[in-house]
């Protein structure tokens, strides 16, 4: 099967120039274009060289299913099964195309589709399906039997931040390089959705000093890339959350933004747009125990204290990186407990024989 | 019957009094006090006790509406209303399976919640049932279900088919033999029954209710489809759709087609989710519900549920709002079912 890592790149180029206004994705133009900034970035020469070079074998065709809450998610499969030399559709949500009728536009001679009938998974040989564990459960419901199936299914992310100073990265934005400026610009992307996003941030430091730092960095992220559309059950649970912080801790709101100090007790791993909660644990452990006993997958730890790394991992947290980088991850990294690259192509193990010469 | 109020005490009991009053004299058609007066009042009291009822006061309530109502997430992990845990005689605990806690309603009698869901279920359904057969938790085994503790305040006579693992249809089936029945069902377990168990007509002059939320965490049922299926293979007598929720005292009634009503003493506002504004008459919003039954929990509840409230007060129920987290009685059966789909 042909590769067309070169036509890949030159699709991303294009989508790195194109003209983002009129697609709604419920993100401000601002940020998505931040997202789709970052998501090019990402697939840069180095990394797709880098990808490229694994040997795999490439599925015939393949389908992408996505959700509506992180509009770019579907750019770097899309790119690596394209690349490989699979056909692809991309299963878009009913509702919400976004960015694919662009993105498929874009694509050039590119063997890429888009639909929003979720009928497609049914004639893929590989399904990669992102959502929530119910949608991911219809998805694979719909499978052809023998198809691949790779679901990635609700999980959450959270911050420890012991307020150090973390050295220079040039993926962070350079006017979001503090600590609490990178949390506010890992909060922003994606208005806060998305499994990699930060939903509750754990701190050793007094409740109030952290809220008030993180609140101010919140509003220069707000003036930056605005917020986008909430949801009506975002913005209640929001309210509901301002209620609990009213009662145990403290709050502090601008417009677009918020941050809620909360308890151990009283918090809970539910990220919503633009909207923090901070928590005081005195220690790394203390943090990671209580993230450990909400049940639900515990995917990014973004920190300013690589120390507590192993403590993190412990807890169940399958990627630990510096603030600044939980949504802007590398290529080729490890997501949901799974090196995900691999699941564009197909590997194979060949063992156990014993090459006898005829005589 | 009057309610026997003898476990509250002090200005307590004399909210109780006026309360049971307002329900008895509501019912005849003439209330003894304005609505507003005996909110405030009961609020004043609500606040005086509850620390977390208190702290969510922001500003002056003049009347019913500017009573802060209690997001229903916070009584999760927050004790909410005048009865600590160990002098609860009754608590009524929200469905358990987000893995985020359950939402506690502590009660030092049923008295009067009992009082008013009977006397408004009376009063709204066609026929009182001598005998209820359902696809409900039984009461003596899950006495933290307040859906199974009302359908048991309809009958002496009750049997009770639904377990964590889901529907027990041949038990129920056996139980509804040939005579009337009420039969209170979740909207998942009436699916369940209809999709998996092939189920006969009921017995004439049974009345169907249905309740519990349509919105699952792994599927939604549509309503109307449900309704539509239950009218077509099971003939229910009546069909009937009640609205209520663990920290309420009261329940809304209704058939399908028709708009949710609520007793005299409860009331709806419709609130915009962002600001948390009353919406302009007419609009669909997010619900707050102001149920004057509740003496030991929290009078002003905020729910996570969208629908509009008319002129007359009764409320167009529409569902979740949108993104909101799944809840209710419908959800562990759900998963139940959905577990023995997948395997």
């Amino acid at each position: 099967m042909k590769t067309r890592w070169s036509e890949v790149a030159a699709w991303r180029d294009r989508l790195a120039q194109a003209d983002l206004s009129g697609v709604a994705t419920g993100l401000s133009p601002q940020g998505l274009q931040e997202a789709v900034n970052v998501a090019v970035h990402a697939l840069n020469d180095r990394a797709l060289e880098a990808v490229a070079a694994q040997p795999g074998t490439p599925y015939g065709r393949a389908a992408v299913v996505t959700a509506g809450t992180t509009p770019t998610a579907a750019l770097e499969w899309l790119a690596l099964l394209l690349g490989r030399g699979s056909e692809v559709v991309w299963k878009h949500p009913e509702a919400q195309p976004g960015l694919a009728p662009l993105v498929r536009a874009l694509a050039g001679g590119l063997p890429l589709n888009t639909t929003d009938d979720r009928d497609v998974v049914a004639e893929a040989n590989v399904v990669i399906a992102m959502g929530s564990d119910a949608a991911v459960a219809d998805i694979r419901r719909g499978a052809a039997p023998n198809a691949v199936v790779h679901a990635h299914g609700h999980a959450w992310s959270c911050a420890w931040i012991t307020g150090a100073a973390l050295g220079a990265d040039e993926a962070v934005p350079a006017d979001f390089r503090d600590p609490w400026g990178r949390l506010a610009a890992d909060a922003a992307l994606h208005d806060t959705r998305g499994c990699l996003s930060p939903a509750v941030v754990f701190t050793p430091l007094p409740l109030e000093q952290a809220v008030d730092a993180l609140a101010e960095a919140m509003e220069r992220a707000q003036a930056r890339w605005p917020i986008g559309e909430v949801h009506p059950g975002e913005a209640a649970m929001i309210r509901a959350r301002r209620a609990m912080a009213r009662v145990v801790g403290a709050k502090r709101s601008g417009e677009g933004w918020s941050v809620h100090g909360l308890t151990l007790d009283h918090v809970t791993a539910h990220g919503l747009p633009r909207s923090l909660a901070v928590v005081h644990a005195p220690d790394a452990e203390t943090a990671a125990r209580t993230a450990s006993q909400w049940g639900a997958a515990l995917s990014t730890v973004g920190t300013d204290d690589p120390d507590s790394a192993p403590i993190w991992h412990r807890a169940g947290a399958t990627r630990i990186c510096s603030t600044g980088r939980m949504q802007r991850p590398p290529l080729d990294r490890i997501h949901d407990g799974v090196r995900w690259v691999t699941q564009t192509y197909r590997a194979i193990s060949i063992e156990g024989f014993t090459v006898v010469a005829e005589a | 019957m009057t309610p026997d109020l003898r476990a509250w005490t002090g200005p307590d009991r004399v909210l109780a009094q006026r309360i049971a009053a307002f329900i008895d004299g509501s019912l005849r058609g003439s209330a003894p006090e304005n609505f507003s007066a005996l909110a405030l009042d009961l609020h004043a009291r609500q606040a005086e006790r509850c620390p977390v009822i208190a702290s969510l006061v922001e500003g002056p309530v003049r009347t019913w509406t500017d009573i802060p109502a209690v997001p229903v997430d916070l009584f999760k992990t927050l004790p909410i209303g005048m009865v600590d845990p160990v002098d609860a005689a009754t608590t009524f605990l929200t469905s358990g399976t987000t893995g985020a806690g359950r939402g506690a309603h502590r009660l030092r009698s049923t008295a009067l919640y009992d009082h008013g869901a009977v006397a408004w279920a009376r009063r709204c359904l066609a026929a009182w049932p001598t005998r209820s057969v359902n696809l409900l938790l039984d009461p003596s085994h899950h006495p933290e279900s307040s859906l199974s503790h009302m359908v048991a305040l309809f009958a002496e006579d009750s049997a009770w088919f639904l377990g964590p693992e889901g529907v027990h249809a041949a038990g129920f089936t056996a139980a509804l033999a040939d005579r009337p029945a009420f039969v209170g069902a979740t909207a998942f377990a009436l699916a369940e029954w209809l999709e998996d168990h092939e189920p006969d007509p009921l017995p004439p002059g049974c009345t169907l209710m249905v309740t519990g939320g349509f919105k699952g965490r792994v599927h939604r049922l549509d309503a109307d489809d449900l309704y539509t299926a239950a009218r077509r293979v099971l003939q229910p007598a009546h069909l009937v759709t009640e609205y209520g929720m663990t920290e309420l005292s009261s329940q809304f009634w209704a058939s399908p087609d028709q708009p949710y009503a609520p007793p005299p003493w409860l009331r709806a506002l419709a609130v915009d989710p962002h600001t948390g504004a009353p919406c302009p008459p007419g609009q669909p919003g997010q619900l707050r519900l102001f149920d004057l039954c509740n003496l030991d929990g929290s009078l002003a509840i905020e729910t996570l549920d969208e629908g509009t409230v008319l002129p007359d007060g009764r409320v167009k129920l529409k569902g979740r709002l949108t993104d909101a987290p799944a809840r209710g009685c419908s959800l562990t059966v759900e998963e139940a079912w959905q577990a023995r789909r997948r395997t």
